[in-house]
C-alpha cells in the first residue's frame, strides 16, 4: 500500500477465501473467539453463514406483517368511507357497503403494502443505497462478487486488537490477510 | 434438506448445468452479453424490426388521441373489441414470468434459476404493453385518473362495485411488484457487473443502479427473507390478477362472459400463453447467444410440460363452458354456444381449439418436448391461439346478445391492427434493450445452483 | 410390515369395526323413523368418504407425475385407500335404489321451473344416469387396479421403469378424473336443485377431495410415525411438504369459493341467485361464516407461519381440523337442497358420518395393514440410504 493510504483510518482486517465452506469454518472460529463486530461478504447467499455468524433472525417477517394489515385495512377503509359515507351511489340495487365488491381491492392493497414494506425495509435495514463502504477499499474486494469469500473484523470491535486479531487470522488458513484502511469509516 | 438429497432423477437429460462451470465463469459468460458489446446480426436485425413498429405505435396512438376510438372497429354491441382482448392476451403473457420467478421458487425448483430472470423482464413488458389497451379505450386518455380515487373538485369518486375499478387497483399493484421484484433480484448482479465492467460509464451505470451492495452476510440474510416473502406475495398476487381480469366478464349477465369457472380457467391460460411466450423467446435467445448449457434441453422439456398441463386445464375450461351451456337449460346460453361454434365467428373458434386444444397433444412425446425448433414453432402456434380465445370470448359474446334487432358484425380496422403490432414491436424493442444492458440470467442465483450441486456431488461420494 | 405399524393399524380398524356395526344399526333405526334425513345424511356421508377414495387417486397420480418426496411416505395410505372402491359401489347402491326419493328430477316435472330441467332431459333421465353411474365407476376401479397393481408389482421386482409406465398413465389419468368427478358431482350433488348450474362446481369438489385426503393421510401418519419402520424415515421434512399442500390447498379453496360466490352474487340472476338464498336462510349464514373463518381464515393464519410448519403436532391437529370442516363444507353445499333456508340438523347427521366411515375405516385397515407401509424399491426412494 502507498504512503497516501496509510494516512486514511483502519477499517478492519479481512480475510479472504475460495469456497463457502471455508468461510463458515473461519465464520465459527471468529465468532467463537469472541468477536462482535464481524461481516463476512459473498458472491451469492451462503446458507449457515449468518449462524456460523452468530447473526440474530431478522424480524424483516414481522414489518411485511405491519406492511400487509396497513394496506388492507386502508383499502377496507377507502371503499367504505367512499362508498357508505362520502359518496353512496345505488348501482344495480345492491347494498351500499357491498363486502364481496370489496374483498379484490382488499385483497390487492394487502399485497402492495406487504410488497413495499418487504422492499423498502429490506434495503432499509441493510442501509441502502450507501454508495461507498470501507470495505470495497480492500484489496481484490471487486471479487467479492465474483468468487472470493471474505470475512473482515472490524477495528471497532472490542476485542480487536491490531496485532492479535492479525496473529489469530493468519491462523484461519485464509488464502490473504489484509488490512484495510479507508476514508469512510 | 434440499429436494436432490431424496429423489433421484430417473431421466437421461443431463443436468440443470453444464459441469464445467465455475462461480466465476458462468458469471463471465452471463456478464459478458452485456459488457463484451459484441451482439450476433440477428440483434441488430430486431432492434430495426422492432424500433419500425415502435414508431407505427407512436403513430397511431397520436392519430387516436386526435381522432377518437372511432378509428376503430367497435361500435354497439361490440365496444370492447382487439383492445380488450389484446389487454388480456398481454396481461396473460406476463403471468408466466412471475409463476416461473415466484411459484417456483416457493416449490424451490432449482431449474427456474437460468430463466426467471429474463422471464420476469417479460412480465414487465408485456404489462406496460396490456396497460396501454384500456387506457387508449378509455376515449379521453389524458383523463384516466378520474378512475383513481382522489380529492376532486367534482366531489366524486369511484364505485368499488366495477370489476373495472377492480382492474386499476390489480394492474397497477401487480405492475409495481413486479418490478419490484425484478429489481430486488437485479441488484446483486447490478453490483457484479459493476465489479467487472471496464470502462468507466459502464461502472458508473450499474454502480448507481446497484445501490452500493457489498454482499454482506447480513444483507443477504434480509435479502434472503424479503425475496422469500415477495415470492409469497406475488403467488397470490398473480392469481388474483387474471382472476380479477375474468372477473371483468364474468361478473355481467351476459351469456358467454358470466361463467363462475372463468378466474381458474383464465389463470390457467394465461399460464399456458406465458410459457408459450417465453419458449418463444428463450429458443432464439440461447441459440443467439450460445446459452445451450444454461438453459438446457432439460428447461425446455419441463416448460413444455407445464404447457400442456395448463393447455389440458384450459381444454378442461372449455368443455365445461360447453356442457354448462347445453345443462343451463337456458336458450341464451344455448344460443351463445351455438352461435359461438356455428357462427359467423366459427371459424375462429375451432381455430382456437385446435391451436390450444389438438396442437399440444403433440407435447405428449418427448422428441417434440426436446426439439427446440419443433417446440418454438408450437408455441408460436399456442400464442396464436389465445389470442383467438380472447377474441373468441369477447367478439362471439357481444355481437349477437339477447336482442337480434341490435346484432352485428365486428371486423377490426387497420388502426386496431396497428396498435396491436405496434406494442408487439414495443414489446420486442424492450427485449432487445434488455438483453443488451442486463443480466438475463440470474447471475448469483446460477452460483447458489453451483454451489448445491457441488455439495450434492461430495455428499453423494 | 412391521408388527407395531400392524397393531396400531388393528387398533384404529378395532375403533372403526365398533362405529360401523353401531352406526349401522343407528343408521337401520333412522330409516325406518326419518327416511327424508336418512336420505339426505347419508347422501352428504358417502359423498364425503368416496371423496378420500378418488382424491386419493389423484393424489397417487400427482405424485407419479411430479414425483415430490412427500408421495413416497402417502403412497400406501393413497393406494389402501383406492382399493376401497368396491365397497364404494356397495355404499352407493343405497343412493342408486333410492334415486326417485333423493333426485327430484327423476319423479315428475313440476314446480315453476319445471321447463327448465325438461330442457335438459338428454342429460338428466333415468338411463343415463345408471350409465354414467357404472362407467365412472368402471373407470375409477380400471384406473385404481392399474396404479395400485403396478406400485406393489414394483415392490416385488424392484423394475425401475414401472415408474415410468405409472408416470405415462397418470399424466392422462389426472385428466379423466377431472372429468369423472365433475360429471359424478353434477349428477349427483349439483342434479339434487335441478334448475341450478355452476361451471365451477367440479373444481370444488376437486379441491375438496384433495383437501379431505391431505388431512386424512397427515392425521394418520402422525399417529403411526413412532413404529418402525417410519420412525426413521418419516423426518419433520415430510410433513412439512405435506402441511404445505394442505396449506395450498385451503387458500385454493377459499379462492375458488369465493370465486363462485361473487359471480353469482353479482349476477344476482334468477336461476342462479336461489342456490345461495337456500343456503342463507336462519342458522345457515352462521355455517357459511363458520367456514369462512374456520375453512379459511384461521387454518391460513396458523399454517401461514413458519412454526406450524416445523412442528408435527401443530401440523396434526390443522389436519384433524382441516378433516372436520371439511365435512361443514359438505354439509353446507349438500344439505339445503333438501331443506333450504334454514339449518337442519338430525341425529343422523352426526351418526351417518361415522357408520359410512366406519365402514369405509374397517376395510380401509385391512387392506392397509397387508402390504408394507411404504414402498420397498421404488430407485427414487432409497429405502437404506433414508434409514442412515
Amino acid at each position: 500500500m502507498s504512503e497516501t493510504v496509510r494516512e486514511k483510518k483502519l477499517y478492519g482486517l479481512t480475510a479472504e477465501f475460495d469456497s463457502p465452506e471455508a468461510l463458515i469454518v473461519a465464520a465459527e472460529k471468529i465468532r467463537d473467539a469472541g468477536y462482535r463486530d464481524i461481516d463476512a461478504f459473498t458472491p451469492f447467499p451462503v446458507h449457515g453463514l449468518t449462524e456460523a455468524m452468530g447473526v440474530k433472525r431478522s424480524w424483516l417477517g414481522w414489518l411485511v406483517l405491519l406492511g400487509g394489515v396497513l394496506g388492507g385495512s386502508g383499502g377496507l377503509y377507502l371503499q367504505y368511507w367512499i362508498n357508505v359515507i362520502e359518496f353512496p351511489v345505488n348501482i344495480g340495487g345492491r347494498p351500499f357497503f357491498s363486502w364481496p365488491a370489496f374483498v379484490p381491492v382488499i385483497f390487492e392493497c394487502t399485497v402492495l403494502g406487504a410488497a413495499l414494506f418487504a422492499v423498502f425495509g429490506m434495503f432499509g435495514l441493510n442501509g441502502l443505497p450507501r454508495p461507498h463502504h470501507p470495505i470495497f477499499d480492500a484489496e481484490g474486494f471487486e471479487r467479492a462478487s465474483d468468487d472470493r469469500f471474505f470475512i473482515a473484523i472490524e477495528a471497532g470491535d472490542p476485542c480487536f486488537d491490531f496485532e492479535e486479531t492479525r496473529r489469530f487470522m493468519n491462523g484461519l488458513q485464509a488464502m490473504a490477510v489484509t488490512e484495510v484502511y479507508s476514508d469512510d469509516v | 434438506m434440499s429436494e436432490h438429497e431424496n429423489i433421484k432423477p430417473v431421466d437421461d437429460l443431463g443436468p440443470l448445468i453444464g459441469p464445467d462451470y465455475t462461480y466465476s465463469s458462468v458469471g463471465d459468460k452471463v456478464s459478458s452479453i452485456a459488457l463484451g458489446g459484441r451482439h450476433p446480426l440477428p440483434w441488430f436485425v430486431v432492434l430495426g424490426f422492432a424500433g419500425l413498429l415502435v414508431g407505427l405505435l407512436f403513430f397511431s396512438i397520436t392519430f387516436l388521441i386526435a381522432k377518437g376510438v372511432g378509428l376503430w372497429g367497435i361500435n354497439i354491441p361490440v365496444g370492447w373489441g382487439l383492445a380488450i382482448i389484446n389487454f388480456v392476451w398481454w396481461i396473460g403473457i406476463g403471468h408466466a414470468g412471475t409463476l416461473i420467478s415466484a411459484i417456483l421458487f416457493l416449490f424451490k425448483q432449482d431449474w427456474r434459476t437460468s430463466i426467471n430472470r429474463f422471464a420476469e423482464a417479460m412480465t414487465l413488458f408485456a404489462v406496460a404493453c396490456a396497460g396501454m389497451f384500456p387506457l387508449l379505450h378509455l376515449g379521453r386518455p389524458w383523463l384516466f385518473y378520474w378512475i383513481m380515487p382522489y380529492p376532486n373538485t367534482m366531489k366524486m369518486w369511484p364505485q368499488f362495485r366495477s370489476p373495472l375499478v377492480w382492474d386499476v387497483f390489480a394492474i397497477s399493484t401487480y405492475a409495481l411488484v413486479s418490478l419490484m421484484f425484478w429489481y430486488t433480484g437485479l441488484v446483486p448482479d447490478l453490483a457484479s457487473m459493476r465489479d467487472k465492467a471496464t470502462r468507466k460509464v459502464q461502472k458508473i451505470a450499474y454502480g448507481i443502479f446497484a445501490m452500493g451492495w457489498r454482499g454482506s452476510a447480513r444483507h443477504w440474510h434480509r435479502y434472503e427473507i424479503a425475496y422469500l416473502l415477495l415470492a409469497g406475495l406475488s403467488t397470490p398476487l398473480v392469481l388474483s390478477v387474471h382472476s380479477i381480469v375474468s372477473l371483468d366478464f364474468a361478473v355481467s349477465v351476459l351469456p358467454g362472459w358470466h361463467a363462475t369457472i372463468f378466474p381458474p380457467y383464465f389463470v390457467a391460460g394465461a399460464i399456458f400463453s406465458g410459457f408459450g411466450m417465453v419458449c418463444t423467446l428463450m429458443i432464439p435467445i440461447r441459440k443467439l447467444y450460445g446459452l445451450e448449457d444454461i438453459i438446457t434441453t432439460r428447461h425446455l422439456n419441463t416448460m413444455a410440460k407445464i404447457m400442456l398441463a395448463t393447455g389440458l386445464m384450459v381444454v378442461y375450461g372449455y368443455s365445461m363452458e360447453a356442457f354448462f351451456a347445453f345443462y343451463s337449460g337456458n336458450g341464451f346460453e344455448r344460443f351463445m354456444m351455438h352461435n359461438r361454434m356455428t357462427g359467423p365467428y366459427g371459424f375462429f373458434y375451432w381455430m382456437l381449439i385446435f391451436c390450444n386444444g389438438l396442437s399440444i397433444q403433440l407435447l405428449w412425446f418427448r422428441k417434440v418436448r426436446t426439439t427446440p425448433l419443433m417446440l418454438w414453432i408450437l408455441s408460436i402456434v399456442v400464442n396464436i391461439g389465445m389470442w383467438l380465445e380472447r377474441f373468441v370470448i369477447v367478439v362471439t359474446s357481444l355481437h349477437r346478445d339477447f336482442l337480434p334487432s341490435s346484432w352485428d358484425i365486428y371486423v377490426p380496422t387497420f388502426w386496431d391492427w396497428a396498435l396491436y403490432v405496434g406494442t408487439i414491436g414495443f414489446f420486442l424493442f424492450n427485449i432487445v434493450i434488455f438483453v443488451r444492458w442486463l443480466p438475463i440470467i440470474s447471475i448469483f442465483e446460477v452460483k447458489e445452483l453451483i454451489h448445491k450441486n457441488k455439495h450434492a456431488r461430495r455428499s453423494h461420494e | 410390515m412391521s408388527a407395531g405399524i400392524q397393531n396400531a393399524i388393528y387398533r384404529i380398524r378395532k375403533i372403526a369395526l365398533a362405529a360401523a356395526v353401531l352406526g349401522t344399526a343407528a343408521a337401520l333405526v333412522g330409516f325406518f323413523s326419518a327416511r327424508e334425513d336418512f336420505y339426505r345424511t347419508y347422501l352428504i356421508s358417502f359423498l364425503f368418504w368416496w371423496g378420500i377414495s378418488l382424491g386419493s387417486l389423484a393424489l397417487i397420480m400427482i405424485h407419479h407425475v411430479a414425483a415430490g418426496r412427500w408421495g413416497f411416505a402417502v403412497r400406501r395410505i393413497c393406494e389402501a385407500a383406492i382399493r376401497t372402491l368396491p365397497v364404494m359401489i356397495v355404499l352407493f347402491l343405497p343412493i342408486y335404489l333410492s334415486r326417485y326419493n333423493i333426485y327430484g328430477w327423476l319423479g315428475h316435472s313440476e314446480g315453476p321451473h319445471h321447463e327448465v330441467v325438461d330442457a335438459k332431459r338428454l342429460y338428466l333421465n333415468d338411463g343415463f344416469f345408471t350409465v354414467r353411474a357404472i362407467g365412472y365407476f368402471v373407470i375409477w376401479l380400471l384406473m385404481g387396479r392399474f396404479l395400485v397393481g403396478r406400485s406393489y408389482r414394483q415392490d416385488e421386482n424392484g423394475d425401475p421403469s414401472i415408474n415410468r409406465g405409472l408416470a405415462r398413465l397418470s399424466a392422462p389419468g389426472l385428466i379423466v378424473y377431472m372429468l369423472t368427478v365433475t360429471f359424478a358431482s353434477v349428477d349427483w350433488a349439483m342434479s339434487l336443485e335441478p334448475e341450478w348450474f355452476s361451471s365451477m362446481y367440479g373444481i370444488l369438489f376437486v379441491a375438496g377431495q384433495a383437501l379431505s385426503v391431505l388431512a386424512f393421510s397427515i392425521i394418520l401418519l402422525t399417529r403411526l410415525r413412532r413404529e418402525e419402520p417410519l420412525a426413521g424415515i418419516l423426518k419433520p421434512v415430510y410433513f412439512h411438504d405435506l402441511g404445505n399442500l394442505m396449506f395450498a390447498f385451503t387458500v385454493f379453496w377459499a379462492y375458488i369459493t369465493f370465486s363462485q360466490y361473487i359471480i353469482i352474487w353479482a349476477g344476482n340472476l334468477p336461476e342462479e341467485i336461489p342456490w345461495f338464498m337456500n343456503r342463507s336462510g336462519r342458522g345457515l349464514v352462521g355455517v357459511a361464516v363458520f367456514l369462512t373463518v374456520f375453512h379459511f381464515a384461521v387454518p391460513f393464519l396458523i399454517m401461514l407461519s413458519r412454526l406450524s410448519k416445523q412442528r408435527a403436532h401443530i401440523i396434526r391437529v390443522m389436519a384433524i381440523w382441516m378433516f372436520a370442516v371439511r365435512f361443514v363444507d359438505l354439509y353446507w353445499i349438500i344439505s339445503p337442497a333438501f331443506n333450504p333456508k334454514s339449518l337442519h340438523l338430525h341425529w343422523l347427521d352426526f351418526v351417518m358420518p361415522f357408520a359410512v366411515g366406519g365402514i369405509w375405516m374397517t376395510v380401509f385397515c385391512t387392506l392397509l395393514a397387508k402390504r408394507p407401509i411404504l414402498p420397498q424399491h421404488d430407485p427414487r426412494f432409497p429405502l437404506r440410504q433414508q434409514e442412515k
